[in-house]
């Protein structure tokens, strides 16, 4: 259970299994139901676009998503890192921010397999170079 | 010229408040098997005497069980290493490790294995996860643990296809998997409200049972893991452990253990549960709860102490006592049926010198760790660092208590007299435990005295003789130690040479011998040790020496032939803290294991 008392809804775990074994989705954007008493799926998506990924984050709220990263290293062939998200704009209210920040181990810690963690509070710091940076220099990513 | 091991008289289990013991039981040996400090304990519940340590862990180990076929024991520690082990091997074979493989990055809290004894479910505190599930040969990976995000308390594996498996964790959850390989199917939240510490399935698969601190029980069917029931306040404190068994008429039972101090035993009934019987067991928590037959139930309490309860009686029918923590101070009694060990947590236990048995010293006891047991006048006598030396007979502390006048560091008998000695100064008291005589000195670390002169070692290596009982400085001089002296021992009696020896020991484990009378060096020979000497024990005929030291090893030095030693290495891990005779041909060794070990020298 996080600080805050919200807690992973199952749907979220099946969702995050298809994405990582069955390779069959892209990315999944994650919410706080209206209760604030749940983590749900907000949408996801097959779409290998980056760009259509960083269009569904909202401009004045808070998100969690999980992202399949593909990058080529030359000749060495493709890679294939899945990255957390705490999506958390200046521009939210504060409320939200406090709430997303506090429940954010009760997803976090439920997901297992995540290479890297980023967080975003505006476009800059989710945009494809800064995360393609973050995940090319970890262990094992050459 | 050897050194066997005759028995080990086992320590208990390791616990820690508010955290289940998951306790693990093999019919087929009758035996139980539980981690206990650095080692795993299998001890036979029909001979208590009898028991194995397996020592292949580095760290405290917090889990151990028997795979359902009984060839193999998986244990846990705390640094998330799972060892698997051959369950035949015996304390004198090398164990036979069949695997060591890390799982997670801390503490493990449970383990369990399938049906088929081929496959681990290991859960418990870990960064990036809370568990794994692997085959115990090869370790190969055929699951993954996840739902949780607080840590993993136990986990549970369907005993009958199709196999499903559970896991209850602080995050006030329970998990469903199914497998293998096993998967997350759902979590199951809202049944618990706070911190879910045990669950089991039934033995026939039909029911998955789980307790919590918030003083529930919940019952779930076995195969969807559906819920079908829920008990309230089942027990007066949280629960901590629950146990799946069998009537004698085959209806499935389990057993709970609460922090209340009680078990209680419930039946299935269609649905539901039903309280069958209840036992009021011990005034501290329990921790761990297993079925032992149809008819017992073992359970485990705080200090450790191992209860058997069957249902002809609300109270245990019987108690295995012992050390839970390390062992600091031995002693045997002058007639060699008795011996007396007190450990770092101030309790004093009594063993049966030829069957094992344990007894708890009872009365107002210490509440630290006791330095020394010493018998004169008929009765014993402890110093502990609690700052008071206390008196017990038989089996009871007596009320009399002396308030030291700083920590105790040794307490020897010197004929009618005590002699006490501190940081700072040496006191004799009489046995009715008033002051006769002190002498104030600096850095002192040990003293031993027979019934005229003590021998008084320092932090820098001098060792002074005192008259006894006035402590006059004797005009004696003795060539300082090279390193600080960590204990020293009189002969109890003068050789046929007029020689009174002492053997003092330093911390970098040399053991000199020297005359009392002239102050003359006999031998430094003695020298086999690699670290600080604990314990220096003189046979009562003068001849042999026992030495017990830091660098967990046994020897026994010869007088008359000063080159010649039988060891025995490896004796107590982590250290030996005091050896003493049985007689003449055994001796008794302590350690940090908190186990009491007997051994046979040949000379």
């Amino acid at each position: 259970m996080s600080r805050s008392g919200v807690a992973l809804s199952n749907e979220c775990q099946s969702v995050f299994q298809e994405l990582k074994l069955g390779k069959s989705l892209k990315f999944i954007i994650f919410k706080l139901n209206d209760a604030k008493t749940e983590i749900v799926v907000d949408q996801k998506s097959t779409s290998s676009s980056y760009d259509d990924f960083i269009g569904e984050l909202p401009e004045n709220d808070c998100r969690y998503a999980v992202y399949d990263f593909e990058y080529e290293l030359g000749a060495e062939g493709k890679r294939s890192k899945i990255c957390f998200y705490i999506w958390s704009p200046d521009t939210a209210p504060v409320r939200s921010k406090m709430l997303y920040a506090s429940s954010k181990d009760a997803i976090r810690r439920a997901l297992t397999g995540i290479s890297s963690e980023i967080q975003g509070t505006d476009f800059s710091e989710v945009a494809y170079e800064s995360v393609f940076d973050k995940v090319s220099k970890g262990a094992g990513s050459h | 010229m050897s050194i066997t091991r005759e028995s080990i008289w086992a320590a208990l289990p390791s616990t820690i408040k508010g955290t289940p013991l998951h306790l693990s039981y093999d019919p087929r040996t009758n035996r139980l098997v539980y981690p206990s400090n650095k080692a795993v304990i299998l001890r036979s519940l029909s001979d208590p005497s009898s028991s194995t340590q397996f020592t292949g862990h580095t760290a405290s180990t917090s889990v151990a069980k028997f795979a359902p076929s009984g060839y193999y024991i998986a244990s846990g520690d705390v640094t998330g290493n799972v060892k698997v082990f051959d369950s035949s091997s015996t304390t004198e074979d090398p164990e036979i490790v069949k695997g060591t493989f890390p799982i997670i990055s801390g503490r493990i809290n449970d383990l369990t294995w399938d049906s088929d004894s081929k496959r681990i479910i290991a859960v418990g505190d870990g960064k990036e996860r809370f568990g794994h599930c692997f085959t115990f040969d090869t370790g190969n990976s055929v699951g993954e643990i996840t739902g949780h995000a607080s840590q993993i308390n136990a986990a549970d594996i369907r005993s009958v296809r199709p196999f499903r498996a559970a896991t209850a964790a602080d995050d006030a959850a329970v998990v469903w998997l199914a497998g293998p390989p096993f998967k997350f199917v759902k979590a199951i939240r809202g049944e618990h409200t706070s911190f879910v510490t045990d669950l089991r399935f039934s033995l026939d698969g039909a029911y998955v049972v789980s307790v919590g601190m918030d003083r529930r029980i919940v019952i779930y069917d076995g195969k969807e893991g559906d819920v079908l029931a829920r008990v309230d306040g089942a027990h007066d404190g949280g629960i901590l452990s629950v146990a799946s068994g069998k009537s004698e008429d085959g209806a499935c039972r389990f057993a709970t253990a609460s922090t209340d101090g009680s078990v209680k035993l419930w039946e299935f009934k269609d649905s539901a549960v039903s309280e069958v019987f209840k036992w009021k067991v011990a005034d501290d928590h329990l921790s761990g709860v297993v079925f032992t037959s149809t008819t017992t139930v073992t359970a485990v309490s705080l200090p450790g102490d191992i209860y058997t309860l069957s249902e002809s009686s609300a109270t245990p029918s019987e108690t295995l006592y012992g050390h839970q923590k390390s062992i600091t101070a031995v002693s045997v009694t002058s007639d060699l049926k008795s011996i007396y060990t007190a450990s770092y947590d101030g309790r004093v236990v009594q063993w049966n010198a030829a069957t094992g048995e344990a007894k708890l010293v009872s009365g107002s006891g210490h509440s630290g760790l006791i330095t020394n047991i010493v018998e004169t006048g008929g009765k014993f006598y402890t110093s502990a660092w609690d700052d008071t030396i206390k008196s017990f007979s038989a089996e009871e502390f007596t009320s009399s208590s002396l308030s030291t006048p700083a920590q105790p560091k040794s307490l020897t008998a010197a004929g009618e007299y005590l002699i006490l000695a501190t940081e700072t100064a040496v006191y004799t008291y009489d046995l009715s435990m008033k002051q006769v005589a002190s002498w104030s000195s600096s850095s002192i670390t040990a003293v031993s005295a027979n019934s005229s002169v003590a021998a008084v070692g320092s932090q820098s290596g001098a060792i002074t003789l005192l008259s006894v009982p006035d402590l006059k400085p004797l005009p004696t001089a003795i060539a300082p130690l090279r390193a600080a002296v960590s204990t020293v021992s009189l002969c109890p009696l003068t050789d046929s040479d007029g020689r009174l020896l002492l053997a003092a020991g330093d911390t970098t484990g040399k053991i000199a011998v020297i005359n009392v009378t002239d102050g003359s060096v006999v031998t430094t020979r003695w020298a086999f040790h690699t670290a600080r000497v604990t314990s220096i024990s003189w046979r009562a005929d003068g001849k042999y020496v026992a030495t017990g030291s830091l660098d967990t090893n046994v020897f026994v030095y010869s007088v008359d032939k000063p080159a010649k030693n039988v060891k025995t290495l490896g004796a107590h891990k982590d250290g030996v803290n005091a050896v003493a005779w049985v007689g003449e041909g055994k001796i008794v060794s302590v350690g940090a294991d908190a186990c009491v070990k007997l051994w046979n020298v040949a000379l």
